[in-house]
């Protein structure tokens, strides 16, 4: 049984009972056709192949030539819904 | 009296030139055309009201002179999940229908340099999750074939705003087929490049692994003029890589492979329009042959574990804090949980949702670890078929879609109906491959077929695509 609630909870998403109650049903469907990937046999995959499905590679450079502080900051702090002297605000996470 | 049906980018390179038509003459034809149709279609959700300026600029520097760079003049549309400077970038959501976006991505930057000239921003399925547009938040986009239809999705607004002769040519993204079925449904070109062979720097992300941006137009010819301006590495997008040269060359005769397929479950034009096709392609003097690919039943099932996973990761950006809508409650906990109910749609949340499910600690190993291995098979199966010494294939030959444009409302109700729609596109995104859905000759509503090529082969499919193209058309 998939606890809706829960999951709405690590997802950050707040439902109403109707629309919990609707995603229960879908979701019975989705699991079932998903579930067919139970009948492939993928003994033989490793999980280093499983791991290199995008043929990425890592990428590094030197950390040299950074932004000049502030170049962005009055852009970005436009989008933002709630400022204080030039900070992001949010509420206290800590007791 | 230009024929706008028939201008192609390649034309209008041409007029531009000669002087037969000017920047700001193109642009007020499309300006005009706009207005007309698109309170019928939505294909537009703003349209720019600096696109004039650019044009008047363009022209005097033509009038100066100055040497046409490879897009002067040449109007195109953006999928709004693309970003570009100062305009809003909404992805269809409620919870992005405010923000600007504060750069442009390094695609519109190409494009810009190019000399091109933004029309405006189009509609699409909330943050690209949908087959028909009717997940956008502002709407669904009309087929201009047919106003009763949808457009496909996620991409419908760019397909459409071609179709209706809204602007030369388009931008989308694709991360399971939404380039190539709108494209398909609307009677346009549109190309998913090789992963990696386009910058997605600049693109709000869905499903990371699977997103590819790419043009949609109305000939091969002009998909191959976009691709080449955005193709190549960007520093921005450690993703990206320069497409390498490759060491076989473009054959004179093809071998294709026709993907096996249940033609009962597909419906009976599209069916008529592979055969069409295999047809054509014969005539040419290529060779068709039919091939299985044995974990491609898998794929959607496969794709609709990994996609909704890696999108339940991208979207927790979005939580009030940073940008767009945020909901006030009583602490920071209930701020994101009443944001987020608020700002997204009921197809964004199921996927949050289900890839939260599927990327939770008990169940992880039996969804996405099982699906990342058989992403690993279809891969190998597409690898072999175009590797192996026995087979060999050039060009691999399907279906775009398994109906053509359906009725609004048809399929909404059905999350699962509507998935089954990207059953012949997703394997491709599984698989990092470029593909290109091609318009078939059809008595009624459009249908395309699908070419796919090996990795980095884009140069395959607009050779076939344009023999394809040029060849009779009943």
């Amino acid at each position: 049984m998939i606890d809706i609630e829960k999951l709405a909870l690590l997802a950050r998403i707040r439902l109403t009972p109707a629309e919990k109650e609707k995603l229960e049903k879908e979701f019975k469907g989705i699991l079932d056709y998903v579930s067919q990937l139970k009948k492939a046999d993928i003994r033989n995959v490793t999980d280093n192949e499983a791991s290199k499905t995008t043929n990425l590679e890592n990428v590094m450079r030197e950390d040299e030539n950074g932004y000049e502080p502030g170049k962005f900051s009055e852009k970005l702090l436009k989008e933002v819904p709630s400022v204080e002297k030039g900070y992001v605000k949010v509420k206290h996470i800590l007791e | 009296m230009i024929n706008l049906e028939k201008l192609t980018i390649k034309k209008a390179q041409e007029l531009i030139h000669d002087g037969e038509i000017s920047c700001r003459e193109l642009v007020s034809i499309y300006q005009e055309n706009i207005k007309k149709r698109n309170k019928d279609i939505n294909a537009y959700l703003e349209v720019f009201n600096d696109a004039f300026e650019i044009a008047e600029q363009e022209d005097k520097e033509i009038l100066q002179g100055k040497e046409l760079k490879p897009l002067t003049g040449i109007p195109l549309a953006v999928k709004n999940n693309i970003l570009i400077e100062g305009k809003i970038a909404s992805a269809g959501s409620k919870i992005l229908e405010n923000y600007h976006a504060v750069y442009d991505a390094t695609i519109i930057k190409k494009l810009r340099d190019a000399g091109a000239i933004f029309l405006g921003r189009t509609n699409m399925d909330e943050f690209a999750m949908g087959s028909s547009t009717e997940n956008s938040a502002f709407g669904p986009t009309k087929n201009p074939y047919d106003l009763e239809r949808v457009s496909g999705g996620s991409s419908g607004g760019s397909a459409a705003a071609i179709a209706m002769q809204g602007c030369l040519a388009a931008l989308g993204s694709d991360t399971g087929g939404s380039i190539r079925q709108p494209s398909s449904f609307c009677g346009v070109v549109g190309l998913k490049p090789t992963y990696g062979a386009v910058s997605r720097f600049g693109l709000i992300a869905m499903a990371s692994s699977l997103d590819q941006i790419g043009p949609i137009t109305k000939t091969i010819e002009d998909a191959e003029i976009i691709f080449n301006i955005i193709k190549g590495k960007d520093s921005l997008d450690s993703t990206s890589v320069d497409v390498p040269h490759s060491t076989f060359p473009v054959p004179d005769k093809f071998k294709i492979g026709l993907l096996k397929y249940d033609r009962s479950g597909v419906d009976k034009k599209v069916n008529d329009a592979v055969d069409f096709s295999i047809s054509v392609l014969r005539n040419l003097g290529h060779q068709v042959e039919e091939i299985e690919l044995p974990h491609l039943e898998y794929s959607l099932p496969c794709y609709y574990i990994i996609q909704p996973a890696e999108t339940s990761a991208n979207l927790a950006r979005f939580d009030g804090v940073k940008y767009g809508l945020s909901v006030n409650g009583e602490n920071l906990l209930e701020d994101y949980m009443k944001t987020r109910a608020e700002g997204l749609g009921k197809e964004v949340k199921r996927r949050i949702i289900l890839g939260t499910y599927v990327l939770s600690a008990g169940y992880y190993d039996e969804y996405y670890g099982r699906a990342q291995k058989v992403r690993a098979l279809i891969r190998k199966d597409f690898k072999e078929a175009f590797e192996s010494a026995s087979r060999r294939i050039d060009i691999i030959l399907l279906p775009t879609a398994p109906t053509p444009a359906f009725k609004i409302g048809e399929k909404i109700q059905d999350p699962l109906q509507m998935y089954l729609e990207d059953i012949f596109t997703v394997s491709v995104n599984l698989a990092g491959l470029p593909a290109i859905s091609i318009p078939a000759p059809t008595p009624d509503l459009p249908i395309g077929i699908q070419l796919i090529a090996p990795w980095f082969r884009e140069d395959l499919l607009f050779e076939l695509g344009k023999q394809y193209e040029k060849s009779p058309r009943s």
